[in-house]
């Protein structure tokens, strides 16, 4: 047995890797759309690999971009639909629900309100029973009020020793500046505080309808059942919605030099960084170019900064460039968790890489890396049929081309060195940086001089040092 | 409502799986899944924390990092830029008993797979300048997940005060200290000790043939010579006498507590006790801990328990952060009182077939993917030598009672056997500052 392995071995030339076989080809599933005289718009991704079910409701213009300066209104309102309805109280959702063996989560984000139930295919009758009293009847009762504002707040708290948490904030804060983006979905103290009852039923009556709802069916079950479902349950919802949508574009400056703001943690044995700028929303018609440069830049374990900062250099256990995008432009930022003495060097490094992606073509190696990389793992995105869904849904709630995810691996081989150096220059400004650091400010405050005027904040965001000079 | 009967347990589809040894002890396990393209490969040495010796503590961990730094064939830093030119995802973590890789690959380039992930099994390669620059990465890792983190030290604070003698005693993120002097040769003796083929499993779930792939993990594994040097040490842990309480100070706003008992092992019957114990308590907003401490009383902003289950051990953690102005006391005492409640045979049977619904959900979606199906066969296949609990281990939670875990709850959930940590503001720092 030994002497055949050994002769089976002098065969094999490990030196290099094997070829490959043909890829095969990736097909998007089909799903079915429909819209209903009431505007639901109904989504079914039927999958029958486990026999469980997903619903997922999106409810499009109700987001906290809709807050109106009430910071933290449209994610207490999701949170507090399962505390309450006509029909059942808080304890005895939570009570159905569990015993179910499923789950209905609820929450926002800037671009929407989000509603979800999970469970397996055999309880589906009643939970979708409990899913649609819960988004068609909901209370907002005193107590349940006072008790998820109490323990948002002292979640905000928690946060605050968060490294991360606070440099995330402080760097949204100064980047979007008046627009809504600036503030975090989850409220503020301050604002968390002073919510009412009137400000909940208001924005669940002015932001929760059929015309804006997204409705997804998702896992195992057919179109015929997800249809009879929808028109036991949800056809006969006819409320408009559509009052007081604020549509107001903000104005963002986004020429400004760069500049330093530390979120000062005393006794931090690190800095993390936030470092970037306004980025694009999701329906930029050069999303695709700007990820594949963004990836090949800081968007995977290969990419250019991780590279510099963590398997060059040690700084970090890891660093990541992002676009986040959303309805309106989102933010660009460069993340890493760096150790104290090198802060300022990370810093560098950083911008460097910023500079190099503007001014030098990528090499054909490294963007035939991230092209198969990118096209290799699309297969991973599909593999469940929740991921399948919210890619649906995304193309819904961003207004996506419908043949975008189709087109997506054939895109991504399309592009050339000269279309990354393209995006790269057009949505990359390493001149124009807000470069936020939360860490011990005594240990790295001089340093980061260099990279502009420098501000200092504490955890609530009062100035430290040095005294407030307002911007323009 | 009414009973979920035990028929509809059973009507999941099995994973179908076929197993394998080569020659030189490494065992395969292939299953078939062609919904995607795609194919997860996930190897699993039998090397983790507990297996270090106490001088060495974190060599585990930093070696999982060394992995990609150098093989036989590959250059320091080409694991991973080949893996991603092959359109492959790749990680690796590292648990107390045992070290996973895995790689995720689009199907055509399983051959590819194979070959990258054998050659770091075939021969050591790793040169000085990773090992300097891993350890870096690795102290970066440790002061990002632990030091800065709030709460963070609580693993490390536990794992001392709950066991004496066994490798469990320290954290899998090991010691800077022993960390900083690891050399080259201590690296290599680690590897030669343990990263064998007859220490391992491979598991390959996707878009495979069963007979073609058998034959590419002969190829690229079977020449791998075994040995037979890795003496596993002797598991020795002695029991706790009484109840350990400390404060620690940390950087935080908010007042923790963390309470931990000793429990038997993974895959034990009280494992599946105090597993399905702990979603009673803590899971879905109508359990116990929430419904009472966090719901009613609003003494804590969250709760949460779970079964930390090892290969000869187990953890129930019980953890609440408080609301602010609350002492620790009185939740401790909420806390204290539920689990006498539990002693003295309080539980529903609503309450457990409750979570048995919620088990089913929960193991059905974990079969969702083949990554977690591929880690999820290793895992049974390495400690137990039966890769069909993937199908089975749902029976082990039906089998369950309430009676069982009274019995267990007496047994083990004793002031004696557990571990109290406080965690509380420094210095300066207050939950009150908010008006």
């Amino acid at each position: 047995m030994a002497n055949t392995l050994v002769a089976q071995d002098e065969k094999l030339d490990r030196t290099k890797p094997p070829k490959p076989g043909p890829p095969k080809d990736v097909l998007f599933p089909d799903y079915f759309d429909t819209t209903l005289p009431n505007g639901i718009n109904v989504l079914v991704i039927e999958n029958s690999k486990i026999p469980a079910v997903s619903v997922r409701l999106v409810f499009k213009d109700a987001g906290s971009y809709y807050d109106g300066g009430k910071f933290g209104l449209a994610s207490l309102t999701a949170e507090l639909l399962t505390k309450g309805t006509k029909n059942r109280s808080a304890t005895q959702i939570a009570e159905e629900i569990d015993f179910l063996g499923g789950s209905i989560n609820s929450g926002s984000d800037w671009d929407g309100s989000y509603v979800s139930l999970s469970l397996l295919k055999k309880h589906l009758d009643k939970g979708i029973g409990i899913l649609a009293d819960v988004v068609l009847n909901p209370t907002f009762v005193e107590d349940e009020i006072a008790r998820v504002k109490e323990q948002r707040i002292s979640s905000i708290l928690q946060s605050k020793d968060d490294a991360g948490n606070l440099s995330e904030k402080k760097f949204y804060k100064v980047l979007f500046d008046q627009h809504p983006y600036a503030y975090p979905s989850e409220g503020t103290e301050e604002s968390v505080k002073i919510l009412s009852k009137a400000d909940f039923e208001s924005f669940y009556n002015n932001h929760y309808g059929p015309e804006n709802l997204i409705l997804a069916f998702v896992g195992d079950i057919t179109k015929e059942e997800a249809i009879n479902f929808v028109n036991t349950q949800f056809s006969n919802w006819n409320k408009s919605s559509s009052e007081n949508r604020d549509i107001k574009l903000y104005l963002i400056d986004d020429t400004k030099p760069s500049s330093v703001y530390i979120v000062n943690k005393p006794g931090a044995v690190q800095s993390s960084l936030r470092i970037g700028h306004i980025g694009i929303s999701r329906n930029n018609p050069d999303f695709i170019a700007v990820t594949v440069m963004n990836t090949l830049l800081g968007g995977y374990f290969g990419s250019r900064i991780n590279y510099n900062l963590r398997e060059k250099h040690g700084f970090t256990y890891g660093a990541r460039s992002n676009f986040n995008p959303r309805i309106y432009p989102g933010d660009f930022s460069v993340d890493a968790d760096v150790r104290n003495e090198v802060t300022d060097t990370s810093i560098t490094l950083i911008i460097g890489e910023l500079k190099k992606i503007i001014s030098e073509e990528v090499s054909d190696d490294e963007l035939e890396t991230v092209k198969n990389y990118l096209t290799g793992v699309f297969p991973l995105q599909l593999e469940t049929a929740n991921a399948v869904a919210s890619r649906v849904i995304n193309l819904k709630l961003y207004n996506l081309p419908k043949d975008y995810y189709s087109k997506y691996i054939s895109t991504i081989n399309s592009l050339t060195k000269q279309d990354i150096l393209k995006a790269a220059k057009k949505y990359i400004r390493p001149d124009n940086l807000f470069i936020v650091a939360s860490g011990d400010a005594d240990a790295i405050k001089d340093k980061l001089k260099k990279f502009g005027d420098v501000e200092v904040f504490d955890a609530d965001d009062k100035v430290l040092d040095p005294p407030l000079e307002k911007g323009e | 409502m009414h009973n979920i009967s035990s028929a509809s347990l059973t009507k999941n589809s099995k994973i179908k799986f076929k197993e394998y040894e080569l020659s030189n002890g490494l065992k395969v396990i292939l299953s078939k899944d062609s919904s995607v393209p795609s194919v997860a490969v996930n190897l699993c040495y039998h090397v983790g924390s507990k297996d270090e010796d106490p001088d060495k503590r974190g060599y585990a961990h930093l070696f999982e990092h060394l992995m990609f730094g150098g093989s036989k064939n590959i250059q320091p830093g080409d694991y991973d830029r080949l893996a991603q030119s092959h359109g492959c995802e790749n990680n690796a973590y590292t648990t107390e008993d045992k070290t996973c890789y895995y790689l995720l690959a689009p199907s055509h380039q399983l051959e590819f797979a194979l070959w990258l992930e054998s050659d770091r099994m075939l021969g050591f390669g790793i040169p000085e300048e990773s090992l300097l620059k891993q350890k870096e990465v690795v102290i970066e890792e440790k002061k990002q997940n632990f030091d800065n983190r709030p709460y963070g030290t609580v693993s490390i604070e536990m794992a001392s005060r709950l066991f004496k003698k066994s490798g469990y005693r320290w954290d899998t993120i090991g010691d800077i200290k022993d960390i900083e002097k690891a050399s080259l040769a201590d690296i290599k003796a680690f590897y030669e000790q343990h990263y064998v083929p007859n220490n391992a499993v491979l598991t390959i779930v996707g878009d495979i043939e069963f007979d073609s792939t058998f034959k590419l993990t002969e190829k690229y594994f079977g020449s791998i010579p075994q040995s037979l040097n890795g003496q596993r040490k002797k598991f020795q842990e002695v029991v706790l006498t009484a109840e350990v309480t400390e404060n620690i100070l940390d950087n935080i706003q908010l007042p923790g507590i963390f309470i931990a008992y000793r429990v038997p092992e993974e895959n034990s019957r009280e494992f599946y006790e105090f597993d399905i114990l702990s979603d009673i308590l803590s899971t879905g907003e109508s359990s116990r801990f929430y419904n009472e401490i966090v719901y009613k009383k609003q003494l804590a902003a969250e709760i949460g328990c779970w079964v930390d289950a090892k290969e000869f051990a187990g953890v129930f953690y019980i953890y609440a952060i408080l609301m602010p102005g609350v002492k620790i006391q009185t939740v401790q005492k909420e806390i204290d009182r539920i689990i006498d409640e539990v002693k003295a045979g309080k539980l529903t049977e609503k309450e457990l077939e409750k979570i048995k619904n919620k088990v089913e959900t929960r193991n059905t979606y974990r079969l969702q993917t083949n990554l977690s199906k591929a880690d999820i066969l290793s895992h049974y296949k390495t400690f137990y030598n039966n890769p069909e609990l993937i199908n089975t281990n749902i029976e082990n939670y039906h089998y369950v009672t309430l009676n069982g875990i009274q019995e267990s709850a007496i047994k083990f959930l004793n002031n004696s056997n557990r571990v109290v940590l406080n965690y509380l503001p420094a210095e300066g720092k207050s939950a009150n500052t908010s008006k």
